[in-house]
């Protein structure tokens, strides 16, 4: 009981109190930027920024399903081409065996983009 | 390894037969290239490349689990003939993903390493997620990939959590190097090295639908199309069990931080199996809870960590999955074809068709565990080790457990055998349909005659 | 080689079996009586064969493995046949007399619409009878003993649309499994004590030093199984019953084989009854008093099957004496010579009914002599061969079980005397009343009474050949001969104990037991010949003893008051109170309480992805917590 108390006093309490310090601080700084800052509101403020430009339509309309595959066929073959600048950047050092290793990652996914093409999933209207 | 090797190149031969139209060879290739994995897994000698990382590791029972894994899969894709109409364009595809998820199943059941137990379960998975959805048409199939999706996702999360907790605690993936540390430390473990040991087991549990992780299989068994739901529960829950097992058995050989989790674990599995199954009237979902049940008497094995569990565990998987092949094979043909789904859509089997009847009944009293047949002997390996290690309540819960399982398995031998069906659908049952309910009741029975043969491989 | 032989003794009547069952509605009746016929036939050369090749060792046996079968830690159990004198002997008889009864039948039963089944039946019986004899352990033994059960089951209730034929054969049944239970609880005792089945290694490890009180309970407990099998009191009301079946099956299975194999067990272990004389005095004991019983209730009935019927449970009561007296080769040669006469009879009997349009009742025969001739002449040499005249076979071999029974004790001599004395007089009261004087039946019947056919009086042939000279085979020494066939068989069961009587005395008993039975013959010649007397079958006009035996001394009805009728009452009782009130409820709660259950943990299946999220992050939690907190 006596250990548990000690252990209160000497570990808890400063936890605590640097707690709510920290939880004191951000709600003062929150409201206070609330209350102190000006706020004027005019059209051009409450439109949503998109580079500049001005917005047209409705944000919500469907796209295509086939902008998704090519987005995704793009992630893909982009995270593999990542990896030839590890190897290139070690080429000397792997030598015939890094190349060779290297040609087959590369025929390998070729083979990929060769189905991907064969089944149509880039072909964009049908 | 060349047998990872030869199902990676059959996978991508697959996809490209298929895009040239060369659908008529596709399974005639499948399972050449089967055959030629199963040989090869099956002389495998194991001192190749990843042996020496000890990243996959093929030892023997690796080998065993492996090629069982083939063999099953092969069945899955004797059943396929007639029962794949929903993906005629994309037939090939579903095959593809099939073979590289057998391959995750491979790796699941030969890893030496964290990290190619990670591999194998994604491995596996992934396409698993798309098999699931690729009856496209069908909300339901749409709905059960999505939950499956959305639920593994989770799981894989703890699991990787676990092994990253792991790693941390021993500064290695290496089983070889946990298994050591583990045996210096002498139960002083860190407690992040139980957490992330009981995080892993969980995502594992996931994976083999133990309650309470199993809110997923009935609902996703039940969406899937029939033929991705036969895989499922046999293949995956195969693979799943060969991690359980190696990874309690390979890492940690006396040690059981995991030993009242999986006693837990195993109980509620079989209960709520179990008696869930017994208010089914889909076929579906009743095999969907049984193979939940029937993961609960597997825990059993994982639980009572003895010598003989790897074996145990294999035996009872070999009988389980021959007895699901024949179950599912049987309801593919006389009643999915047909958009039942009932018990009632067996009635009166016995007399329409009378051997598939037999064979199906054989298979029922496998699962239940009735000798002749494997079940009996998976069953009772199972619980005679646990009671020589001294686990008496989880054989007794087991025991009645299995009292209750008898009462929807009799169910359908009922309904098979002295219920009279409506005669209007006439059977024509493809050859292959045929070779795989007869050949797996034969060898269902032949291992319930010498058991003893299947220990030889370990 | 004599291990390829042996199996295909065994299997022969098996393929018979098979054949003769599965094509019996496919083939003419008269291939499927042949090849039946020679499957049988072929298995008596195959053991014909065998008896020029026997085996030359001390022991004159040898076991063949075929496979194991049962292995265990504790003891392994293999598939063995054991070839040596005494299961020859048994093959030899099954398949010699087996063969005969097979022709017979062929003419017995040719108007009959169950034929195939008939004679599947009978080939699936020997296959058993000779697996019982030929099993190098006791569990292939019992396997035949189980088996030979079955087909007598099956047979017996041959005619299964009479339920008197049906109860008849559950009867049997029920009452051979008592006795089953007794050879099963032996089995299990050998077992234990011994860690074996095999024949020759428990009964090698027996000797003076074993527990004296395991060896009496083994003994006893294989006596009871013979005591069921064999039909001796107080387990033989069914043999009687069982000539409900088929005339040659009464022949061959209740008659010359099955309920000797009784006796071929305790002969077989006879080790174990040497090493226990209490078990040898039960053994005489009971088989004496079942001779005195059965040849009494003999003399009053009028069934012609059934009087043969209580005269076979009379002849096994006093082979069962040679076993108690430990005179087991003089037990195998009476099985010998009574297998040869009993078929005899029962044949010609069959061949009596047969001309008789199936009446079994002597009071409506008489005078058959002159209508059925060779049919009279062949039971003749039957009864003069079981009633012990010289030179007929039954003499040798009862001879010496007297002569077994006098060294025992005296007392036990006089009875068995009288028990023979018995037999002699019935079986002339059988022979007189069916073929001497007039004939008592309607004049219908006696238009149509003939003689048998030819493929029924050939077996008949052989076998009074045999009942003639069958005898010669064991000639003792005391009239010049030198006892072959006991010596042949005495390498397995021992030889005989040396009795301490003087050449005079036996001369004597012999002399007497010729003289007694020619007096009997005698005066059932002049009681049912000359005074023409016909015993009533009415049941008022006897006097009291002769009531008792006529009603078989109410052993039945007594069986049917104390043992059927209690276990009726209580099983009423139990099954409707016990049974409704008690197991059925608890049964339907339990079934229902899981029905409940599982309904009730469907209901968490809700399908909503987000509570399975949900339920899955609480039961991680819930686990995380008990490791960190409970289970450590």
């Amino acid at each position: 009981m006596m250990i548990f108390l000690v252990a209160f006093t000497k570990y808890l309490i400063p936890l605590i109190i640097q707690l709510l310090v920290v939880l004191g601080f951000v709600f003062t700084t929150v409201a206070a930027s609330q209350y102190l800052g000006p706020k004027r509101k005019t059209a051009g403020k409450l439109e949503s920024f998109e580079s500049g430009l001005d917005a047209v339509g409705n944000a919500r309309v469907p796209f295509s399903v086939k902008y998704f595959l090519a987005a995704i066929l793009f992630v893909l073959f982009d995270v593999e081409i990542i990896f030839l600048y590890p190897w290139a950047v070690n080429f000397k050092e792997l030598g015939w065996q890094g190349f060779v290793e290297m040609l087959m990652f590369i025929v390998f996914f070729t083979l990929g983009f060769f189905y991907v093409l064969k089944k149509g999933a880039l072909k964009w209207d049908d | 390894m060349s047998a990872i090797i030869t199902l990676s190149v059959l996978g991508i031969l697959v996809l490209y037969l298929g895009i040239f139209n060369f659908k008529k060879v596709l399974l005639p290739v499948i399972l050449l290239g089967l055959t030629v994995a199963f040989v090869l897994l099956a002389t495998n000698t194991g001192n190749v490349l990843a042996a020496d990382m000890h990243m996959l590791v093929f030892d023997a029972p690796a080998r065993a689990f492996g090629c069982l894994l083939i063999l099953i899969t092969a069945g899955v894709f004797c059943l396929t003939p007639g029962n794949m109409e929903y993906a005629t364009k994309f037939r090939q595809d579903v095959f593809g993903l099939m073979i590289f998820s057998l391959i995750g199943g491979i790796m699941m059941i030969s890893y030496g390493n964290l990290i190619t137990l990670f591999l194998g379960i994604e491995t596996l998975s992934i396409p698993l997620y798309v098999m699931v959805g690729s009856k496209r048409s069908d909300l339901k199939s749409n709905e059960a990939a999505m939950k499956y999706f959305l639920l593994g996702a989770f799981a894989t999360g703890f699991l990787l959590l676990g092994i990253a907790l792991i790693y941390g605690a021993t500064g290695s993936f290496d089983f070889r190097v946990i298994a050591e540390q583990c045996l210096t430390l002498q139960g002083n473990v860190s407690s992040w090295f139980e957490i992330g040991v009981l995080l892993l087991l969980i995502g594992l549990s996931f994976k083999v639908s133990a309650a309470p992780f199993h809110f997923w299989a009935p609902d996703v068994y039940d969406g899937a199309p029939t033929i991705v739901t036969t895989y499922m529960s046999t293949v995956v829950k195969i693979a799943g069990f060969g991690a359980l097992v190696r990874f309690t058995r390979g890492g940690f050989p006396d040690m059981h931080v995991f030993g009242q989790f999986t006693f837990i674990l195993a109980i509620l599995t079989m209960t709520i199996g179990n008696f869930v199954a017994t208010q089914q009237k889909s076929i579906k979902r009743m095999l969907a809870y049984s193979s939940i049940a029937h993961a609960g008497y597997m825990l059993i094995a994982i639980h009572c960590s003895t010598n003989a569990s790897l074996v145990n565990i294999f035996i009872y998987a070999f009988a389980y999955s021959l007895a699901s092949l024949v179950m599912f094979g049987v309801f593919m043909a006389i009643a999915d074809k047909y958009e039942l789904a009932d018990i009632d859509s067996f009635n009166g089997l016995s007399k329409k068709n009378p051997l598939v009847a037999i064979c199906a009944a054989i298979a029922l009293l496998s699962m239940a565990g009735i000798p002749i047949t494997a079940g009996f002997f998976g069953k009772y390996y199972i619980f005679a080790s646990a009671i020589d290690s001294n686990y008496f309540l989880i054989v007794i819960i087991a025991m009645l457990n299995s009292l209750v399982s008898l009462y929807y398995y009799l169910k359908l031998i009922i309904a098979m055998f002295f219920k009279e069906g409506s005669n209007d659908v006439s059977e024509k049952i493809p050859a292959l349909h045929y070779f795989v309910i007869f050949g797996c009741t034969a060898l269902n029975i032949l291992i319930g005659l010498y058991p003893n043969n299947l220990m030889m491989l370990f | 080689m004599a291990g390829t032989t042996a199996l295909g003794i065994v299997s022969l009547p098996l393929a018979g079996f098979l054949f003769s069952g599965l094509l019996r509605n496919k083939l003419p009746k008269n291939i499927i009586g042949a090849v039946s016929s020679l499957s049988i036939l072929g298995s008596f050369i195959l053991a014909g064969t065998l008896l020029f090749n026997m085996p030359q060792n001390e022991s004159k046996s040898f076991i063949i493995n075929y496979f194991d079968w049962i292995v265990t830690d504790n003891f392994r159990i293999s598939f063995s046949l054991q070839i040596d004198p005494l299961s020859e002997l048994m093959v030899l008889i099954i398949t010699g007399i087996g063969f005969l009864i097979h022709v017979y039948s062929i003419g017995y039963m040719h108007e009959d619409e169950g034929f195939g089944k008939f004679f599947s039946y009978l080939n699936l019986f020997v296959f058993f009878m000779l697996l019982l004899v030929m099993g190098g352990n006791l569990l292939v033994t019992f396997i035949g003993w189980e088996g030979v059960g079955l087909c007598s089951f099956l047979l017996i209730g041959f005619w299964y649309k009479n339920p008197a034929y049906n109860a008849a054969a559950r009867k049997a049944f029920v009452m051979n499994r008592i006795g089953d239970l007794g050879l099963l609880t032996g089995m299990f005792l050998i077992l234990y004590t011994f860690g074996t089945l095999n024949y020759n290694d428990f009964l090698g490890k027996i000797d003076a030093d074993t527990n004296a009180i395991l060896v009496t309970a083994i003994a006893i407990c294989l006596f009871i199984g013979a005591v069921g099998k064999s039909a001796q009191l107080p387990l033989y009301t069914w043999l009687p019953d069982a000539m409900a079946g088929p005339t040659p099956v009464s022949a061959l299975i209740h008659a010359a084989t099955m309920v000797t194999a009784g006796v071929y067990l305790c002969s077989r272990c006879h080790v174990l009854f040497d090493n226990s004389v209490f078990a040898q005095n039960l053994v005489t004991y009971i088989g004496i008093a079942t001779s005195l019983l059965a040849g009494i209730i003999g003399l009053k009935q009028s069934d012609i099957k059934k009087v043969l019927a209580y005269s076979t449970v009379s002849q096994l009561g006093l082979m069962f004496v040679a076993v108690g007296t430990g005179a087991y080769g003089v037990a195998m040669f009476h099985i010998t010579t009574h297998a040869f006469f009993k078929a005899l009879l029962f044949l010609t009997s069959g061949s009596v009914i047969h001309g008789m349009q199936g009446e079994q009742n002597m009071l409506k025969m008489g005078g058959l002599r002159k209508l059925m001739p060779v049919t009279w002449l062949f039971m003749l040499i039957g009864s003069l061969a079981i009633a012990g005249i010289p030179p007929f076979a039954g003499f040798f071999s009862k001879d010496q079980i007297l002569a077994a029974a006098f060294a025992k004790s005296p007392v036990l001599f006089g009875l068995a005397f009288v028990a023979s004395m018995i037999t002699t007089f019935y079986m002339f009261r059988l022979m007189f009343l069916t073929f001497a004087n007039n004939f008592r039946g309607d004049e219908h019947t006696k238009e149509h009474v003939h003689e048998s056919p030819m493929v029924m009086l050939l077996p008949l042939g052989v076998l009074a050949v045999l009942s003639i000279i069958g005898g010669f085979l064991s000639v003792p020494e005391i009239l010049g001969g030198q006892n072959k066939f006991i010596a042949f068989i005495s390498p397995v069961v021992g030889v005989l104990p040396h009795h301490e009587i003087s050449h005079s005395i036996e001369m004597m008993m012999m002399a007497a037991a010729v003289g007694g039975a020619l007096l009997f013959i005698g005066l059932a010649f002049y009681v049912y010949r000359v005074t023409k007397m016909v015993p009533t079958d009415n049941v008022n006009e006897l006097n009291p003893i002769s009531k008792l035996a006529y009603n078989k001394f109410y052993i039945d009805e007594l069986y049917d008051a104390i043992i059927v009728k209690p276990i009726k009452v209580a099983s009423y009782a139990f099954y409707e109170f016990v049974e409704k009130y008690v197991i059925d409820f608890v049964v339907n709660t339990v079934g229902k309480l899981a029905l409940f259950v599982g309904a009730a943990i469907r209901l968490l299946q809700t399908g909503n992805v987000s509570f399975y999220l949900f339920a899955m992050v609480i039961s991680i939690m819930v686990f995380l917590v008990l490791q960190g907190f409970v289970f450590n």
